[in-house]
């Protein structure tokens, strides 16, 4: 059914809070009514268009990209017409937002200027008289592309102001057109739309009054009621506007900065010299000939897909990077690549790992090259900084993230907009096992509402199952840019980020994937930061620089290390997870790490592919392959499918997908949460996998493993750089480890332990660690000659760093003699002073804590006016703190403590009856019942382990690994969640090197602690 | 002469006032609604904590009684307890929220010692149902911080000071700064406090400290300010819960009956008739009950009263009650000196209230807009007291004689006999609670010419809504 009628004003969901449909939606509903266009005019955006376009091809409806402005109570809706009229367009958004905060934009009538190649629709407000005079001041400047917009939405004096505003439009000789202000694909969302109204507003729905629409009128609506409503000739007049509007978003075609190649080169030329000189670099001896010929296969490909431009920018990054002295490492298939191996922009060694070189981006796959840069997470902005001044800020702009309803703020926002009280919706939430995916958590919710839930609760659930996926926000990728030729803002509006001088275009990666737009994602990585600094130590060490191309490759002791699960502070492989596997997988080689970095993840455990490679690697299985294309496919992996790529190509060869499918499977992997679109390719998977031989057990562990690689792909060609920054801290941790330890601390926050847990690793290692001191310290933890590691000022919570930048500036060499002295020579603010007290770094002046603030006291400014007292020797009043009310405070105020452990106390006053240390369950016979306790310094319950929860506990010598099963959580839930310190009965349970205790009863010990200082007072 | 001060703290008194003397578990929200701020004992047993969220409290305990708080109320709880403590002081402080002191050395020989003092005490706040931390001390700071820290009573002056010296240092109720300095430095108890030279806490933590710990050992004199009761008495008691059969009302009259002897104690008065309001729904029940030579004592009153009440039926369910006693006799004079003090004018905002203390509180009212799109919902009544709400009035036409329920109309008259003249306006809303509303709105001429307002509903049926005028 054909209808007359393009919409040409109309919102969706990117109008933050006001929409109440997808843009998906929307062309399906106007497909389905026959609509001959229809414009997504969002408010002053265009962060929706992108998928409006997809759905209009799918459909095959013609989309208009157009935007919305409001001025007080007047709308004017703008429709790019052209190319170049959505380049205005783009310009206008981008004026308004700049101008105003993140998420607003700031514009009025008089920068409505040239607006070359848009066509203009206003509609008037209620005071007829500006109504008029705007109408006749734009109907003249934009003759013949100005129209007055009359919409009808059933309001009060509806059918008057539509007469009224018909009338002035033929009193003034201006066109009229009609629209409908759409909100929403169908009436049904009424109810959302309001909640949205009401969430925009911060009030429950019942007091948003006139705030609300007053009925469902803004909806796409049939052409019956159009017709009633407007009439032919105002809906003909649409038509004709859409006929107008010739811009398609996939005439967007990315221009390349061109400076990167100097003027009269060819980018191909230039690419090809830069890696030559790479090749010199990195080859001093010559290239190979195998290197030679893979280098030219690979430019060939580069210049036939014409990226030449992609791996200049980022080489061009890269360079200022290590000029710097930054340390970066490139990953993603086009980094893995001679070509990126010789620009320096990966260091993994074509020879020492050819297999992966395979995957370097190909013709087949159309896929855009995919390198993403990891920088040092200290220094990133640098880099960042760099891109804007080379390109400056109209050319480079971050890609959006859209932040999107999750289960928590869905349930947060629209219980509220139900005037649900907020302790109860915190109460719902807590309720939720949130790892359990969405449809068993709404189930979950369904649940709590009991048989016959209230009206209310039922709202709630029938809302919240609305919302959830709405776009709420723009926020900013984490590095992903895009650079263009011309101004930015041409391609697509940029608006203003929440962190100062940053910017972000409207869209997000997917959009710019879809556009086939090339972005560089520019990413910071904490690791990094600590290689850079551990390396630093060992330089100024060894007197000569010291590079990651220093450290031996394949050091026999590294692996045997990490065999033993002897990983913290590693990059990757610290996880308890990790630590389980790595004893199983005992690493022998780099590419075992590749594997050991990918297999930990939700896309082979979900895919059960774990065991089955172990097995074959422990010799248990055999190995086999149905095929040898599949042998192509798999034999790195003993023919178990581990990476993304593996399925994606399993796909082809073993399920028959063509090389688009193959694509079109990887994009639906990606966008799996956002769409769930990929059921259909699973089906056709899973019949091309029967179809061929292989068993439907196989077929569906291959469909839960994509699944899993929805949630979180991971693929070989990331796990390749990621596996060579594992071996690089390994070593170092094995090797050096007080300057590796060092430098975490340095580095911190990263990673997955905390500096308490940093430090007793290293302790039992064998480094000795000395406390923090006024008159040793700097600002970072350093190495002392003897090789001890001096913790440094940065440790102690509340002291500023130019304050301990003054006090190592300003302390004389011996180091100052009284706090007193220290006091007179270095003014610090008072709280630098409380904050040193607390962190014990004056006990070397003053004795103990106590004593010092007793000292600092005596010099209170704030008190004692004018000249401070006479330095005395002060008499000592107070008592010293006990071994408790020091551990306390080192926690509290330095994150850890060189005392003993809390654990050590307890047990030696006999308040941990019976229970063994970490390090006695090595002992331990499997099943033997064993007793343990600690404090509870990690709970994890993985989405890939169902109800199990994991919980490490710390005592003074070690960590243990407890299981608790769901039933057992279930019942013991409060000592679970609340406990700081738990006593545990349990089983001791060996698999190999990996003990774990698989908890009984739970005993939250918590006030033990409490006690201890209880009963240790009544000894005074 | 060394004073002696006793010190009464209520931790529950908000709860318990209001609890009569119920055992089942009961909690009192804070202001917000959102948190348990008191419970009792049976609540606690429970797990039920103060500060706990209302949800987490219910899905604990799911039959727990709440009580929204009454602030108003609060302050004078503490007066009616200041005019009960009148029978063992006449030298009482208020102790704002939860504690009283009463200045108790001049007592002692009344009561033949302390023993006997705190026997009562005891006794009398066990019959109120009224839970309290009770100390003596030799200041009234060391009584309070005594009772604060869990209650004390001694009168050996060894085991006196070394139960002061026994207090946390939280106790004194510093500023948080100050509080986390003592912290700091290990001074967690007064005794470490009170060891250390004056003078150089003086100059390290302030004049304040000190200042305070000379308030403690009496160093420095601490005069509280004496509570002074009011010429005639009025007690109020709102109840938590709806109250049917008259006997139940003796245990919340028990207490205002206490805090009428300790009023009368304190003055050395006999009461010659009491009026008692029984607050209701609607009205209010009033009573009096007299006796012929005046009374002082609580029991003696409370058992007229059960007599009363034994003829008496409750019109509707009571849920608070006032106590006024107005004519007095000294306790040694005779009956011709029998006074009494006449009420006082009245002024308009008197009169507005007690139009509603007859009428029932419903009865007097304002109008005032809200913002709803349905029509019946565009405006509402409103409490006399308070601000009228902003609320815009409903946009476009709307009649000025709303009809309170609409009135159907036979679909065929529309149109015909009944001229359209405006609309449709659509009004789709309401869907969040039970009275959703679809309505095509339309203004129409009826055949004498009235203009009237009518509506179409979803299903065809057409029905008047109201009158312009």
């Amino acid at each position: 059914m054909q209808t007359d009628y393009a919409e040409l004003h109309c919102l969706s969901n990117f109008s933050f809070l006001r929409g109440a449909s997808h843009p998906e939606e929307l062309v399906a509903r106007a497909a389905e009514l026959g609509y001959r266009a229809l414009a997504l005019t969002d408010e002053c955006s265009v962060a929706g268009v992108v998928r409006a376009w997809e759905a209009c091809r799918e459909h095959g409806l013609k989309l208009i990209v157009g935007a919305e402005f409001r001025f007080g109570d007047e709308r004017l809706v703008v429709l790019a017409a052209s190319r170049r009229g959505y380049a205005r367009l783009c310009a206008l958004i981008t004026l308004g937002r700049r101008r105003a905060e993140k998420g607003r934009y700031r514009l009025d009538w008089a920068d409505i200027d040239d607006l070359e190649d848009c066509l203009l629709l206003y509609r008037p407000g209620d005071d007829p008289a500006q109504a008029r005079r705007r109408a006749r001041a734009l109907g003249e400047r934009f003759a013949g592309r100005f129209w007055l917009l009359l919409e009808r939405l059933l309001g009060a004096g509806d059918a008057e102001r539509f007469a009224l505003q018909r009338g002035l439009a033929e009193e003034l000789g201006i066109p009229a057109v009609c629209g409908n202000a759409v909100l929403m694909h169908h009436p049904s969302r009424q109810r959302l739309q309001d909640v949205l109204t009401a969430i925009r507003c911060g009030v429950p729905v019942p007091d948003a009054g006139y705030r609300l629409e007053a009925n469902a009128e803004r909806h796409l609506r049939s052409q019956q009621k159009l017709q009633r409503l407007y009439g032919a000739e105002l809906m003909r007049e649409t038509v004709r506007i859409a006929e107008r509007c010739n811009f398609e978003l996939g005439e967007l075609r990315y221009e390349y900065p061109s400076e990167l190649v100097p003027p009269g080169r060819s980018a191909g030329d230039w690419l090809a010299e830069r890696v030559r000189d790479g090749e010199r670099r990195r080859f001093p001896d010559g290239t190979p000939e195998a290197v030679r010929k893979q280098i030219e296969h690979e430019l060939k490909l580069i210049a036939r897909l014409r990226y030449e431009h992609y791996f200049l920018t980022i080489e061009d990054i890269v360079r200022f990077a290590r000029d710097q002295g930054i340390l970066c490492q490139g990953r993603g298939s086009a980094a893995n690549s001679v070509v990126c191996y010789c620009l320096h922009i990966t260091e993994v060694d074509p020879r020492e790992v050819s297999l992966l070189f395979e995957r370097f981006i190909s013709a087949e796959r159309n896929e855009p090259p995919d390198i993403d840069v990891d920088f040092e997470h200290e220094r990133r902005e640098e880099v960042i900084q760099y891109i804007y001044r080379r390109y400056g800020r109209e050319r480079a702009g971050l890609a959006a993230t859209v932040i999107s309803y999750r289960l928590r703020s869905a349930l947060r926002d629209v219980g509220k907009a139900l005037g649900l009280d907020g302790a109860y919706l915190a109460w719902l939430t807590g309720k939720l096992d949130r790892r359990a995916g969405r449809a068993a958590w709404l189930e979950q919710l369904r649940e709590l509402g009991g048989e016959a839930p209230a009206p209310r609760f039922q709202l709630l659930l029938e809302l919240v199952e609305e919302i959830l996926g709405f776009p709420r926000h723009l926020s900013q990728h984490v590095g992903g840019f895009v650079i263009s030729a011309g101004p930015l803002s041409e391609l697509v509006p940029v608006e203003n980020a929440a962190m100062k001088d940053r910017s972000l275009i409207q869209w997000n990666k997917d959009d710019l994937e879809s556009l086939g737009l090339l972005k560089v994602d520019v990413l910071a990585l904490g690791m990094l930061t600590a290689v850079r600094k551990t390396l630093a130590l060992l330089g100024e060490r060894r007197g000569e620089p010291f590079r990651i191309q220093d450290i031996p490759r394949e050091d026999p002791a590294v692996y045997e290390m990490l065999s033993r699960a002897d990983s913290v502070g590693v990059f990757q492989v610290e996880s308890r997870a990790q630590m389980n596997m790595l004893p199983r997988l005992r690493p022998r080689c780099y590419y075992d790490l590749v594997i050991e970095v990918a297999i930990v993840r939700p896309g082979p455990i979900q895919g059960d592919m774990v065991h089955p490679y172990l097995k074959r690697r422990d010799g248990l299985e055999a190995v086999s392959y149905p095929s040898d294309e599949v042998r192509q496919v798999l034999g790195r992996t003993l023919g178990v499918p581990i990476f993304q790529e593996q399925v994606i190509k399993l796909a082809m060869v073993a399920a028959g997908f063509t090389a688009g499918e193959a694509d079109q499977l990887r994009r639906a992997m990606a966008a799996w949460r956002r769409s769930g679109s990929i059921a259909r390719y699973q089906q056709k998977l899973v019949a091309g996998l029967r179809e061929r031989g292989y068993s439907a057990e196989f077929a569906a562990r291959i469909c839960r493993q994509i699944e899993g690689f929805g949630e979180y792909g991971f693929p070989e060609s990331h796990a390749a750089s990621f596996a060579l920054l594992v071996y690089v801290s390994a070593w170092l941790k094995c090797h050096e480890p007080a300057a590796f330890c060092c430098s975490l601390l340095n580095s911190q926050p990263m990673g997955f332990y905390s500096p308490s847990q940093l430090v007793q690793d290293a302790q039992r290692h064998g480094v000795t660690i000395r406390p923090v001191d006024l008159n040793a310290s700097d600002w970072d933890c350093t190495l002392e000659p003897d090789g001890a590691l001096r913790l440094g000022f940065r440790l102690v919570k509340g002291l500023a760093r130019q304050a301990a930048g003054r006090l190592v500036a300003q302390r004389p060499a011996p180091g100052f003699v009284s706090l007193a002295e220290a006091q007179r020579s270095v003014r610090l603010a008072r709280n630098d002073w409380d904050a040193l007290a607390a962190a014990g770094a004056l006990n070397s002046l003053s004795g103990h804590r106590y004593q010092a603030r007793w000292e600092l006291l005596a010099a209170n400014p704030e008190l004692a006016l004018g000249e401070a007292r006479v330095a005395e020797p002060e008499a000592a009043w107070l008592d010293a703190p006990d071994e408790q009310s020091d551990l306390e405070e080192d926690y509290r105020h330095l994150g850890l403590s060189l005392g003993r452990h809390p654990l050590a106390l307890l047990r030696e006053r006999g308040m941990l009856g019976g229970c063994l240390r970490a390090d006695e369950l090595e002992h331990c016979r499997p099943g033997q019942l064993v007793r343990v306790a600690g404090v509870v310094t990690n709970r994890q319950r993985p989405g890939t382990a169902s109800g199990v929860t994991f919980v490490t506990l710390e005592d003074e010598s070690g960590q243990v690994n407890l299981i608790v099963w769901r039933d057992t959580a279930r019942l013991q839930r409060q000592a679970l969640l609340g406990a700081r310190l738990l006593k545990v009965a349990g089983v001791l349970e060996r698999e190999g090197a990996v003990i774990h205790v698989v908890a009984g009863r739970l005993s939250d010990i918590s006030d033990q602690w409490r006690a201890l200082s209880l009963r240790s007072r009544d000894f005074h | 002469m060394k004073g002696l001060w006793l010190y009464l703290h209520f931790p529950l008194l908000p709860l318990e006032m209001r609890s009569e003397g119920r055992r089942a578990p009961l909690a009192l929200l804070d202001e917000r609604g959102a948190r348990v701020r008191l419970c009792n004992v049976e609540a606690a047993e429970q797990g039920v904590q103060p500060q706990m969220a209302v949800a987490t409290a219910l899905s604990l305990v799911p039959e727990l009684e709440l009580l929204t708080p009454q602030p108003a109320q609060e302050p004078r709880y503490l007066e009616g307890l200041a005019l009960w403590s009148g029978r063992f002081s006449a030298r009482v402080s208020l102790q704002p929220p939860l504690g009283l002191l009463l200045e108790i050395a001049s007592m002692l020989r009344y009561f033949r010692g302390l023993e006997t003092l705190w026997q009562e005490l005891t006794t009398q706040l066990e019959q109120l149902q009224l839970s309290a931390c009770i100390a003596t001390g030799q200041t009234p700071l060391a009584a309070r911080l005594l009772a604060l820290d869990g209650g004390f009573r001694a009168c050996d002056p060894e085991q006196y000071r070394a139960r002061l010296g026994q207090v946390p240092t939280e106790r004194l109720g510093l500023d948080e700064r100050l509080q986390s300095r003592l912290r700091g430095l290990g001074l967690q108890r007064l005794e470490q406090l009170l060891a250390l030279p004056s003078a150089e806490l003086a100059h390290r933590l302030g004049p304040e400290l000190t200042a305070c710990l000379d308030r403690l050992t009496g160093r420095l004199p601490d005069p509280p300010r004496y509570f002074e009761p009011p010429e005639v008495f009025c007690g109020e008691l709102p109840l938590a819960y709806e109250v049917e059969q008259t006997l139940a009302l003796l245990f919340p009259l028990r207490r205002l009956l206490a805090q009428l002897e300790g009023f009368l104690r304190a003055r050395h008065w006999r009461a010659l008739e009491l009026q008692l309001e029984l607050t209701q729904q609607e009205r209010n029940q009033r009573l009096s009950v007299g006796h012929a030579a005046g009374e002082q004592c609580a029991e003696v009153w409370l058992e007229l009263c059960r007599l009363r009440f034994e003829r008496l039926t409750l019109e509707q369910p009571v849920i608070g009650l006032r106590l006024e006693a107005t004519q007095f006799r000294d306790l040694e004079r005779g009956r011709e000196d029998l006074f009494s003090i006449a009420p006082r004018e009245d002024t308009p905002a008197r009169l507005l209230s007690r139009l509603q203390t007859r009428l029932g509180s419903d009865a007097l009212c304002r109008l005032e807009p809200c913002a709803d799109y349905r029509p019946e919902r565009g405006w509402r009544r409103a409490p006399l007291q308070g601000r009228l709400s902003s609320a815009a009035l409903q946009p476009g036409a709307r009649p000025g004689w709303l009809l309170e329920i609409p009135q159907r109309l036979p679909s065929r008259q529309v149109g015909s006999a009944i001229e359209l003249l405006q609309g449709p306006e659509r009004i789709v809303s309401g869907w969040w609670d039970s009275a959703p509303v679809r309505r095509d709105y339309y203004i129409g001429r009826w055949p004498d010419g009235r203009r009237g307002w009518l509506y179409r509903e979803a299903g065809g049926d057409w029905y008047l809504h109201g009158w312009f005028g």
